[in-house]
Parts: C-alpha cells; structure tokens; sequence
C-alpha cells in the first residue's frame, strides 16, 4: 500500500531554511517541536501556499509536488489539492457570518451544520467572526476545514484556545470525523498531549533546519488507543 | 520666455520680446499666459527708495511698448523699471488687495475708473494713452511659413494694417460658419478688457445667438487668446491687432467695427501709493514724444495731445459715455451656483468612475509588491506611476494637453473618430481623473495592506482560485478603503483647478467647475461678494466628502476583525 504521507522538500524563506522529509504509513502523524524551527511553514508548503518549497509531496499515492529530478507534471495549485487548513490564527473571512464561511468551499447547509454540531458551534450559525470569542472562532475554523479536507487536513495548534473539557471533546469528534472520512491528518503542535488527544498514531520532532525525527510512542505520552 | 507660470506678471523687463518661439516653447506659453498668475509684486522692494525699480503693473498687451521705453529709460541711467503685466482685471484687483506698486496701465477705461472709486489713483492723474483695435483671427495654415515673420514691430504693424477688411456681422457669421460645433472662440474672460470689448461686440453685431456661450473658452488675458488660437486649439479669436504683430501663428481675418464696442483704450495713471522719486518723471516719458513713436511702432494710435488734453477718468469731458459698462457686467451672466455644483459634482463622479479600474489595479499591484519579491523595482515602478500625487496640477494639465491636443500624438487617433478632449467637457474630467487617480491609488493600496494575505490564501486551499479568492474576499474586505479612495478622489477632482485651467480652459456651460467659477469671480469687482456663495458651496461639500472617508476609514478598521479582541 502506498504511503498516506510521503514528503520530501526544500525550502527557503527569508532566515528559515528548510530540509524535511516525512515518509509515514500512519493516518494521523503529528509535528512537534520549539516556536520558529518551520513546522507552520511546513504546513502551509503540503497546502501549496509556500511557491519556494521544492521537492516531492504525494498524499494518499497522489503526487502534487514531483521531486526536481523526476521530470514529471507541474505543482498542484493549492486550490486543486483539497486540503482542509486550519492556520493558528483562526482566520474566519470577518465579512461573512459563520454560516458562509463554512460553506464558502461548497459545502451543503446540512453538511456545514453537521460539521457545526460536531465541534460545538452550531449555535453560532449567524454570528459574524468579530462577535465570536478566540475560543468560538477557533472552533468555527476547524469546522470549516473538516468540511475543506476532501484528502488533507493540516490543523495547526487547533485546541490552543479552547478550554481543557472541551479540548478533550472537540478532539474525539475531529477523530471521529477523520475516521468516517479516511483523510489523513498532518497535526503541527508544541503541545504533545495535542498528538495524544487527537489519535496520533506517529509523532514526529522538527529539529533546527526543518529536519525530522521520529519519536518513539512513550516519548510521545503513548501512542493511539487501540 | 516666460520660464514660470506662476511668475508670468512679476518678470522682469530684460526678458526677450516675441519673437516666433519653436512650438513647444509656445505650448508652454500659452500654458503661463493662461494660468497667469502673478507673484507678489514688489516683494523684494528695499527700503532704499531711490535704489528699488520703479514697479509698473499693467495690461498685458502693453508689454512689448512698455518694455521699449523702460529700454530706453534704462539706457540713459536713469535707474531700473520692472514690469509685471496680466490681464487688465487681475492687475487692478491685486493692487487693491494691497500689492505694491508705482504705476498703472489699464487697457481700457473702466477699470481706471475702478482704480480711482477704490482710492489706488487720483482721477486728475489718470489720462488715455493709445487706442488699440480688435481684429478677428485664425491659426495660420503654415505657421513655419518664414515670410511672414515681420522683421520690426513696423513691419509687422503694416502686416496687420494692409487692406484688412472691416469686418460686418455677416461676414463674422459666415466665417464662423466653417466650424458648425464644438469649441469655436477664444476670448478673453468678460472681466479682462479685451474679452468685454469683443462680448460688447458680439452683443451689438445680434451676433449672440449664433455664437452661444458653450462654444467660447474664456482665456486668462489678451495674449493667451492669441497663444491657444495659435497652437490650433481653438479655430477663432478675437483679440487686440497689437498681439498679432510679430506672432506668425496668426493670420488676422478682419477688423471688428469700432463702433460695436466702447474704446480700446490704454489708460495709465500715478498709484497714489508710490513712493518711487520717478514716478511722475516716468508718467511724463509715457506720453511723450518719444513713446508716441514706440507706440506707432507697436500698432497703437497714440491718443491726440494725451497729456493735458483734459480727458480723466472720472468721466467729465468723456464723449460716448453712454456706452461705458460698468467693469465686470458683462452683457453674459457670471457663473451661477446650481449649474456649476452640479456640473462639478458630475465632472468628479465621472472621474472616479474613470479612474477606478485603474487605481484599483495599481494599488493591488502596489500592496501586493511590498510583500513580494523584488520589492525594490516594483516599488521605484508604483512610484512612478504615483508621480501625478507630486506634480504640481499645472505640469499635468500641460502634459495632458501635449497628449490630448489637436496637434498631440493622439490626434490622428481621435480626430477620424470626431473625439475632441482638448477645452471640453471631458477634459474636465480626464484632468480631474489623472490629478485623483494617485490619491486613489494610495488608498487601495493601503486598503489591501491592511487585509491579511492569509485571508485568499485560505479561499485557495477551500478551492477558490486566484481571481475568484480576490473577488469573494480580497475585494470585499478592502471595499470600504476603496470606496474611501474614490470619496478622496472625488473630492480632489471637485477642487481640481491647475490642471483644468490648461487642458479644459474655462468654458462657461461646459468646464467651468466650483474653482475655474470662483477664479473668474476673483477678477470681476462685486464678485468678492458672489464668490462667498461658491465659498460656502465648496467647503461644504468638502466636509460632506471629508467626514464619509473618515467613516468609511473606521468602518475598514471594524471590517478586518476576525474574532472579538
């Protein structure tokens, strides 16, 4: 079986210099590591939004990225790529109200309030984003990214704002989702319980220069509950 | 030449006299005669009387006679003489806000006799010096054709005097007629004296109707309606035959009858505040024997026994008194309120409407180049196109006026399409939308700095390529910073003035916008008060315009806020 996460890449920008590979057979594999070693940018280069990353990235045996030497087609636009993003800041689009930024990739009203449901904010369906709390709109967010992660879904430090119960219960449903869906999940957090709350069956440690390590699942607090 | 357009009136008498300038010389020209403005006259005047020039302000057809006896004054050491000359009407109301000066020379009689009702002269000193005479003219076909550069101011007089028909109402009407529409007429504005000698003409020729005010440009003074018919601008003129005299760029048609007008008199007189020991001494050399001569030579009819023929002024002993008019009330209405708002409101909205795609696409471009790659060319580039924001409205309107004239590289474009820019309505506009346009676009650009690029990065990932992700969300969160660019642009199109002057003139009923109305009411005496109207106009609409961007700049700053802080 093909690999659900296969990447290899280079990257500069600015005073960051980047060189990571991550090959995982693993469905849920979560990055950790110190602020400012590019696990963010790391993220955004699998969604397609650095243009100075090269290298091979192929998600789910699907290759949107050719390595330099293969000689084969060009880069998957981001908005071709079906990833689900969900940035550290949330990042609602302030002039819609929480309804149309969930449906702004095209989801259905009733797959956007099921979505809703699931990470708690179904209630705030006609609130406009400078109306929500950090911790609402951080959830409101991850909603809209489950229903964008057609094959990807990058979450980047997405519990940080919520409070320790409901932490514990928006990770089981974003677990629940990902098992129904089958989309891999790429999870960049400082906070290893994070890897742990949400299923992560690797984590992996980005050193200094974007190279990456796998830890063993004790050193990561356990691994998946079986 | 005239190397400044905003020191045209207070040059000094060393500069050259006219003599046929290469075209582009000419265009400049025609650009400071018709913004003339003048400096503050005397500015540098020293405290040592006898050692500071004798200042002569006067009409600006005087200029090359005055500057032939200052010659010669100057000559025989008897110290210096400066000249600064405009229209008749600006002259005067600039020595009555308070400019220094030693004496006066008017280009016709009314408004020496304003002089004396305000106090700057005594109505005994006052006396006419020569008459002039009004020709109707057009641009010559050939203005290369060196034949007909006269060789002296003689020569030229002859040119103009020999078997030149007097000219009746028919025959005006029907060589008119050779242009059926659009811009027809260069006259001077009705408060300068030139420009009411040819309406007072126009009026008693019943020529009115053929001629409505809609296709007349009102220039500045007597020598910018020689200037625009000169450049081809503007098919005919009516101006004094002295200014066609060593002008190749004219070829006078006929005489405007005499009798049509009230006479074209030059007048000069002391000012009651000079101070300078040669005033009077200087006052006797202009209506000597000598300056008879000069005056021949520059095609003037020396009035008969000037001095002490007992003629002033104040009207006593005055014949054809009847048929004075009072300065500044013209036989045309002055500009009115309503039609001028209205006009300038809708010369601004039609500039932003022009200048939108353009300022929108720039000042994306522009925020877009801050963040990205070679930031430094892009930037040098965005400031380039900005360089209108910099550059004094006056430059503009002559660049737009080099581009959009009928002799300007887009001329053989438009012309087959019967599109004419040049002093029309839309030339208005186009100079208010390149003078806007900049402002606009720093605007935009600080609308979308402002909004997070992670915004349309995240419509891409949720599958919205580029130009969808700027539509659906870019746009929309700049929005009220760019409606606030377009309210900015708005406002500085309703106030534009020194562009418009250039490139538009000041048609009545068809440029003539708040500023262009308020400068013509500047020179007319009573217009201070009518001015005040336009006044409150334009500083109201300017809050209007003042107090939306400010709320609309707010409305941006709630705009971009993604959760509650």
């Amino acid at each position: 079986m093909k690999s659900p996460i296969d990447v290899a890449i280079r990257l500069r920008k600015g005073t960051l210099s980047l060189e990571s590979r991550l090959r995982s057979g693993a469905m849920r594999v979560a990055i950790v590591g110190p602020s400012g070693v590019g696990k963010t940018t790391f993220l955004r280069a699998l969604a397609g939004l650095e243009p100075g990353a090269r290298g091979r990235v192929a998600i789910g045996g699907e290759l949107w990225s050719p390595a330099p030497d293969s000689g084969a087609s060009r880069v998957r636009p981001p908005w071709l790529r079906g990833v689900g993003w969900m940035p550290q800041s949330a990042l609602l689009f302030p002039h819609l109200d929480v309804m149309a930024n969930l449906r702004f990739g095209g989801a259905t009203r009733e797959a956007a309030r099921d979505a809703a449901r699931r990470v708690e904010c179904d209630h705030l369906l006609d609130r406009r984003p400078r109306h929500l709390s950090g911790g609402e709109a951080q959830r409101v967010a991850l909603a809209r990214a489950l229903l964008a992660a057609r094959r990807l879904l990058l979450l980047d430090e997405p519990l940080a704002a919520l409070d320790e119960d409901r932490r514990a219960r928006v990770a089981v449903a974003t677990g629940e989702w990902l098992d129904e869906s089958g989309v891999p999940l790429v999870l960049v957090s400082h906070d290893a319980g994070d890897a742990a709350r949400l299923g992560c069956d690797e984590v992996w440690r980005m050193w200094e220069g974007g190279r990456l390590e796998r830890l063993h699942p004790t050193a990561a607090e356990g691994g998946r509950a079986p | 030449m005239f190397l400044s357009p905003t020191r045209s009136g207070d040059r000094t008498r060393s500069a050259e006299r006219d003599t046929p300038l290469r075209r582009g010389a000419r265009v400049a020209l025609g650009v400071a005669l018709t913004c003339g403005v003048i400096g503050p006259a005397g500015a540098d005047a020293a405290p040592q009387e006898a050692s500071r020039p004798l200042e002569i302000r006067g009409a600006v057809s005087a200029r090359a006679f005055l500057e032939a006896v200052a010659e010669g004054w100057e000559g025989e050491g008897r110290g210096r003489v400066r000249i600064g000359v405009d229209a008749t009407s600006r002259v005067v109301t600039r020595l009555e806000a308070g400019a220094p000066a030693d004496l006066l020379v008017t280009a016709d009689e009314a408004w020496m006799r304003h002089a004396i009702t305000v106090g700057l002269v005594n109505a005994h000193e006052s006396r006419p010096l020569a008459r002039n005479r009004l020709v109707l003219f057009e641009g010559s076909a050939d203005a290369a054709d060196a034949g007909r550069i006269p060789a002296t101011p003689l020569d030229g007089a002859d040119r103009i005097a020999s078997d030149l028909p007097e000219l009746t109402a028919e025959a005006i009407e029907a060589r008119l007629a050779s242009v059926p529409e659009g811009i027809l007429l260069a006259l001077a504005g009705p408060a300068v004296p030139v420009g009411r000698y040819a309406r007072e003409a126009l009026t008693s020729l019943g020529l009115d109707a053929s001629i409505p005010g809609d296709r007349i440009v009102a220039a500045g003074n007597a020598r910018s309606v020689v200037h625009l018919v000169g450049l081809g601008e503007i098919p005919f003129g009516i101006g004094y035959a002295t200014d066609l005299i060593a002008d190749p760029s004219v070829v006078p048609i006929g005489w405007i009858p005499e009798d049509a007008h009230s006479p074209a008199e030059l007048w000069i007189a002391p000012l009651r505040g000079s101070t300078h020991p040669d005033t009077d001494a200087f006052m006797t050399r202009l209506s000597g024997a000598s300056s008879r001569a000069l005056l021949v030579a520059y095609g003037f009819e020396p009035v008969v026994g000037g001095e002490g023929s007992g003629r002033r002024a104040d009207g006593g002993g005055l014949k054809g008194e009847a048929r004075l008019v009072a300065v500044g009330n013209g036989p045309r209405d002055g500009p009115l309120l309503g039609p001028v708002l209205w006009r300038s409101v809708v010369v601004g909205f039609l500039a932003v409407l022009l200048a939108t795609l353009p300022a929108l696409a720039l000042g994306r471009w522009l925020a877009a180049a801050r963040r990205g790659a070679h930031v430094g060319i892009r930037s040098a580039i965005g400031t380039f196109l900005l360089l209108p924001l910099v550059l004094p409205p006056v430059v503009t309107g002559f660049l737009l006026l080099a581009l959009t004239g009928t002799s300007g590289p887009l001329a053989p474009l438009l012309e087959p399409l019967g599109i004419r820019i040049s002093f029309t309505f839309w030339a208005a506009v186009l100079a208010a939308a390149v003078v806007g346009f900049p402002l606009y676009a720093v605007v935009v650009r600080n609308a979308f700095e402002g909004v997070d690029p992670r915004f349309e990065e995240l419509a891409w990932t949720l599958g919205a390529p580029p130009r969808s992700a700027f539509r659906r969300v870019a746009l929309p969160l700049a929005l009220p910073g760019v409606v606030a660019g377009a309210v900015l642009a708005f406002a500085r199109g309703l106030g534009e003035f020194g562009a418009t002057i250039v490139v538009a003139g000041s048609v009545a009923g068809e440029t003539q916008t708040i500023p262009l109305a308020v400068y013509e009411l500047l020179e007319a005496p009573g217009g201070w008060a009518r001015v005040w109207v336009f006044v409150a106009a334009s500083v109201a609409v300017a809050a209007v315009a003042l107090a939306v961007w400010e709320w609309l700049s707010s409305r941006q700053r709630a705009r971009l806020l993604d959760f509650r802080r």
